[in-house]
């Protein structure tokens, strides 16, 4: 009843998120190092 | 675990998990865009990764809130839940309605209504589940005939939050009118009723991680629930004051949202309190980290934060500036996302394998990445905000030419936002590297030890 078997799936999806989570900082620190024109513009 | 059906709180927590990961996901493109120009600008504009992080704050807040109570109620009435079925068909529903509401809003999907954006459908299903679940919780009170003070706080806060959703189904044409109606539902969500909530778990968990007596800190419940209500209702008015209403909400507004903060400071008192009374009565460290932080970060955010803009001469400057983000940040971590957390961390050792009751290494690291992370970011917001208020409204720069000079502080922003999705991707880690196990325990009820007070008699339900 507590479905038990779901927790792989769930922990599958999890780690994804993860992966999503480190792949969002990277953006972040991309775009502040490509894109940011400066302090004083 | 002391109930069998208690293990559906694990499902529900993990799928917040997953939405809150994601909220940061759509956080830090947000973030990224004011460092522009924008690579994704036609793919994921502002506007779409906004309405996203927004949302996926309110759904994973509430599907951590239906998790703790279910985790709650069957302990604090001292039986099983009502339908276990029930509850895993509402999560069904929970999710498919999430799910299908980010989708739609990636297509544009949505009403346009500030943070209630769900369309009609998803708005119908929300109150579908919200029924079920008030249904199944009330039917495992009335089953068991106990109902502590601490629970019925709880579930008034609950009901409440589902009545007060009722004005988000709404549509008005004129925009004045339909804002003064949406603010029954986010401001008497957030600085009301779900603070109730908030003091339901802060309850549950103080008097079982200190020693505290039951009866000493139901009644400072009712303190904090009496200030919520005295200050929180009428100052909804704060939300009033340029929208186009008649000007005696100006005062109105003013004044009880400046005592708003009084519940906040109550509440850190009754947390700090406890603690320094009754002293440490169980293993879980790392939940009365949560615990406590919960209740400190919501008298710094919520209430000092909100405090420090509410005056209607301070708001007319900063009303809809970064200085928003600055408190709505801190306060929804504090209040919201730091109990959900805490009752996490409490209910998990007992719920899976080869856990510390004392809380992992790793569990530390979250707890303190996060804390330093959302600081910074507080005060990211903070300084960029306190520059636009001074270039925009004050020397009257315009909009894009402020946002380049205070870029800076949305690199200070994307470092520590950085350093806050670190320490939530460990929490995350943290929650699923052990599975689950579901076994009943034979674990002590504080209320029934040796050396616990007496109780009053509860009251039969009929």
């Amino acid at each position: 009843m507590h479905g038990t078997q779901f927790y792989t799936p769930i922990k599958i999806v999890g780690y994804l998120v993860l992966a999503l989570m480190l792949l969002a900082i990277c953006w972040g620190g991309y775009i502040t190092l490509t894109h940011w024109a400066g302090i004083g513009v | 675990m002391r109930y069998r059906s208690q293990a559906v709180a694990y499902w529900y927590f993990a799928v917040a998990m997953v939405l809150f990961g994601l909220q940061l996901v759509f956080g830090l493109l947000s973030a990224a865009k004011y460092l522009g120009p924008d690579p994704l600008l036609y793919i994921l504009p502002f506007d779409v990764t906004k309405v996203i992080h927004t949302n996926l704050l309110i759904v994973w807040v509430l599907t951590g809130f239906m998790g703790a109570t279910y985790w709650m109620v069957p302990d604090e009435s001292r039986t099983e839940l009502h339908s276990v079925k029930l509850a895993y068909i509402q999560l069904g529903l929970w999710v498919v309605m999430g799910v299908t509401a980010i989708i739609g809003y990636l297509f544009r999907w949505g009403t346009g209504n500030k943070l209630l954006e769900q369309p009609l459908p998803h708005k119908i299903v929300i109150v579908i589940v919200m029924l079920m679940f008030l249904y199944n919780v009330g039917m495992t009170i009335k089953k068991s005939g106990r109902f502590t003070t601490t629970e019925g706080v709880l579930l008034l806060g609950i009901g409440s939050a589902a009545v007060l959703y009722l004005p988000a189904l709404l549509h008005y044409e004129n925009y004045t009118v339909s804002i003064f109606y949406r603010w029954w539902t986010i401001h008497l969500w957030v600085e009301g009723v779900w603070e109730m909530i908030q003091g339901g778990f802060l309850a549950y968990l103080l008097i079982r991680l200190s020693g505290a007596d039951r009866e000493v800190m139901e009644k400072w419940l009712y303190v904090i629930v009496g200030l919520v209500f005295f200050a929180g209702i009428l100052g909804t008015a704060h939300h009033y004051y340029w929208v186009g209403v008649p000007q005696y909400w100006l005062p109105i507004g003013g004044f009880f949202s400046a005592l708003e903060p009084l519940a906040l400071v109550g509440m850190a008192m009754y947390a700090y309190g406890a603690m320094r009374r009754s002293g440490l009565a169980h293993p879980n460290t790392l939940a009365l980290h949560w615990t406590l932080g919960s209740a400190v970060f919501t008298l710094f955010g919520a209430g000092l934060l909100g405090l420090a803009h509410t005056w209607p001469s301070v708001n007319k400057w900063t009303h809809g500036t970064l200085i928003t983000a600055m408190h709505g940040h801190a306060a929804f971590y504090g209040a919201y996302a730091m109990i959900v957390l805490a009752m996490i961390s409490y209910a998990l050792p007992s719920m899976t394998h080869h856990r510390r009751e004392q809380g992992t290494a790793i569990g530390y690291w979250a707890f303190w990445l996060q804390l330093a992370g959302m600081f910074g970011m507080t005060l990211s917001f903070a300084t960029a905000g306190i520059g636009q208020v001074y270039l925009e409204r004050i020397l009257g720069l315009g909009y894009l030419d402020t946002q380049l000079k205070i870029q800076v502080h949305f690199v200070m922003l994307i470092a520590t936002a950085s350093l806050f999705t670190v320490g939530v991707a460990l929490f995350i880690w943290d929650f699923f590297r052990y599975a689950p196990r579901f076994e009943v325990t034979t674990e002590v009820d504080p209320d029934m030890r040796m050396d616990a007070p007496p109780i009053p008699e509860a009251p039969r339900l009929a």
